[in-house]
């Protein structure tokens, strides 16, 4: 089933063959549909975020979803830094790390379509006088910027 | 760098870690934190403050 408007999908197809031009993967956390009640972990948004990211994924052929469980494959989620979901980790060009945990919804719609350019491009639109800054860091920096959808 | 966005009407904990009373709200390296729309060059200077190097020359 369809989860975004058909004008919704025809602008994004276009924004993707303009703008996306090399691979770019998302491993998204998820909880698998079970026929096991996990009431530890309970996961009111999954199903959403991975209908949601099939039909982004299917937009262009740079981008591939990697569907993975939280549970059965907590070592790579661990690894990835992914400590709730649904929880979501860029992977193209880039060469920071780059998550988005929640569905991306609403306004935020717009930070997954930016992501996944950013990502694949291994670019950004930061001033060059910023990425010459930025790139003279030599210790860690953890970024979290905390939204809501609306 | 580590860039994270937390949706966090959906987890509820991290609201409460960050006492989030409006969003959008950054924090970095758990030490910085600032509230609303963070232009360009005000986030580059968090950021170099937060990793220790603002008050180089």
């Amino acid at each position: 089933m369809a989860v975004l408007p058909d004008q919704v999908r025809t602008q994004l197809s276009e924004m993707f063959s303009a703008k996306l031009d090399a691979p770019v993967t998302l491993q998204l956390f998820t909880q698998r549909a079970s026929p096991l009640v996990l009431p530890m972990l309970p996961c009111e948004t999954c199903a959403d975020t991975e209908a949601l990211l099939r039909e982004v994924a299917s937009l262009s052929e740079h981008v591939t979803l990697a569907v993975r469980d939280f549970v059965a494959d907590e070592r790579d989620a661990r690894s990835l830094g992914v400590d709730r979901i649904p929880g979501m980790v860029f992977q193209g060009r880039n060469r920071g790390v780059m998550r988005y945990f929640g569905v991306p919804a609403g306004y935020e719609f717009s930070v997954l379509v930016e992501g996944l350019i950013d990502a694949a491009r291994g670019a950004t639109a930061l001033s060059a006088a910023t990425r010459e800054q930025v790139a003279t860091l030599t210790s860690p920096v953890h970024i979290r910027v905390l939204v809501t959808p609306t | 760098m580590t860039a994270d966005v937390i949706e966090v009407a959906e987890f509820p904990d991290v609201a409460q870690r960050y006492q989030v009373q409006g969003v959008p709200k950054t924090i970095i390296n758990e030490q910085v934190s600032v509230d609303g729309a963070v232009p360009e060059a005000r986030l580059l200077a968090l950021v170099l403050d937060a990793a220790g190097r603002g008050r180089e020359p």
